[in-house]
C-alpha cells in the first residue's frame, strides 16, 4: 500500500472510533450472555470471528445450549443476515476496481455498520481508493468486537450472582433497542409488531419453526399488502 | 461441543456466502426491488421473533402470561430510551440496568 492508500486507510480508521466503542461494548454484553450460557470462551469467540453479526449471535446462544436446534439456528442465521446480500450489491459499484482475491477477503467485514458508514462516504466521495477506506473502517472495528467478546466473556467469570436476569435481558434488549432505534418506516414497524405476536402462535402450532415460519408468513404477506396498496392507490 | 462448533462454522459459512456471493457475481444476477423488499421484511421479522424468544426463553404455556411483570417494565423502558434518543446503545443500557434494579429491588 503506498502513502496515499495509508491516509486513506487512516482516514477510514479515524471514521470507525464511535463503531468501535459501539462494538466493544455491544460484544462485552454477548461475551457475558455466552459465559452466562454455558459457551466455552473458545467457542463464542469463533463465533464472533466467522459470524461477525451480533443480531444472528444472540438467539444462536439461546438456542445452543437447548442441542437438537441446529436447522434452526443455522435457517435463523442466514434470514436474519440476508440483509448483508443486500448491502453487498450496494457496494459492489464502488469496488469495480478491486480484485476478486481482496473482494473475497474483505467480503467478511461487511456488517450494517461498516456498511453505511462506508456508503454514506462513497456517496460523498467515491474514489478509486474506496476499498482502502472501507478496510480502514473495517478493521479496526471487526478487532474491536473480538476483544469486546473476549473481554465480556472473562469478565463474566466475576459477575455476582443475582444479575442473572439482567445478563439474561441483554438480547432482548439489544435486538429491540435496535429495532426502537433504528425503524421509522410505518409498514416496516407493522411487520416487526406482526412477526413478534406471530411468533409464539406459530411455535405453538410448529414447535421448532416458529422463526422460520414466521419470517416466510409475515414478509410474504406484508409485501403482497404493500404491492396491493401500491396498485391500489390512484398516485401509482 | 463437536456439534456445537460445526453449528458455529455452519453460521459462519452461511453468513460468509451471503457477504461474498453478490461481490462476486452481482454483474450477472440483479435483485428486483420488490425481493429487495422481501428481504428487509423478512429481517426486520426474524429479529422480532429473537426478541419474542430471548423475552420468553420460548417458553410457550407457562402459567399466566409468557413474559415477567419485571421484564415488561425493563421492556418498555428499552423501547422508550431507544426510540427517543434514537440510539440502539443507550436504549440497552437503560433496559438492563432496569431489569437490573428491579430485580433486585423485588428479591
Amino acid at each position: 500500500m503506498d502513502r496515499e492508500g495509508w491516509a486513506t486507510f487512516r482516514a477510514g480508521a479515524r471514521a470507525a472510533v464511535p463503531v468501535c466503542v459501539s462494538f466493544f461494548a455491544i460484544m462485552f454484553a454477548f461475551g457475558l450472555a455466552a459465559h452466562a450460557r454455558g459457551l466455552t470462551s473458545g467457542e463464542a469467540l469463533l463465533m464472533s470471528a466467522v459470524v461477525f453479526a451480533a443480531p444472528a449471535q444472540f438467539p444462536a446462544i439461546e438456542l445452543l445450549p437447548l442441542g437438537g436446534q441446529a436447522v434452526q439456528i443455522l435457517l435463523g442465521t442466514i434470514f436474519i443476515n440476508l440483509r448483508f446480500a443486500v448491502l453487498s450489491f450496494a457496494l459492489l459499484p464502488h469496488f469495480t476496481r478491486v480484485r476478486k482475491a481482496a473482494l473475497t477477503a474483505g467480503a467478511q467485514f461487511i456488517s450494517l455498520s461498516t456498511f453505511a458508514l462506508s456508503f454514506l462516504r462513497f456517496q460523498r466521495k467515491s474514489a478509486p481508493d474506496n476499498f482502502g477506506y472501507f478496510l480502514g473502517v473495517a478493521i479496526p472495528s471487526y478487532t474491536c468486537y473480538l476483544i469486546g467478546t473476549a473481554a465480556g466473556y472473562h469478565f463474566g467469570v466475576r459477575i455476582p450472582e443475582g444479575f442473572g436476569e439482567a445478563i439474561q435481558f441483554i438480547f432482548p434488549a439489544y435486538l429491540t433497542a435496535l429495532l426502537a432505534s433504528e425503524l421509522r418506516e410505518g409498514r416496516s414497524i407493522l411487520v416487526v409488531v406482526a412477526a413478534f405476536c406471530a411468533t409464539p402462535l406459530v411455535e405453538t402450532l410448529v414447535r421448532g419453526w416458529g422463526l422460520i415460519l414466521t419470517a416466510v408468513v409475515v414478509s410474504t404477506g406484508a409485501m403482497g399488502l404493500e404491492a396491493w396498496w401500491e396498485s391500489a392507490s390512484p398516485s401509482s | 461441543m463437536g456439534e456445537r462448533v460445526a453449528i458455529i462454522l455452519g453460521m459462519g459459512l452461511g453468513t460468509y456466502v451471503l457477504r461474498v456471493v453478490p461481490l462476486l457475481l452481482a454483474h450477472r444476477v440483479r435483485l428486483s426491488r420488490r425481493m429487495i423488499r422481501w428481504f428487509q421484511f423478512v429481517s426486520f421479522s426474524v429479529i422480532a421473533s429473537f426478541v419474542w424468544f430471548g423475552l420468553t426463553a420460548g417458553t410457550l404455556s407457562p402459567p399466566g402470561f409468557p413474559i415477567p411483570g419485571l421484564r415488561v417494565v425493563a421492556w418498555g423502558l428499552t423501547i422508550a430510551v431507544a426510540a427517543w434518543t434514537r440510539n440502539a446503545m443507550a436504549g440497552m443500557v437503560a433496559g438492563v440496568v432496569a431489569a437490573m434494579l428491579l430485580t433486585r429491588g423485588a428479591s
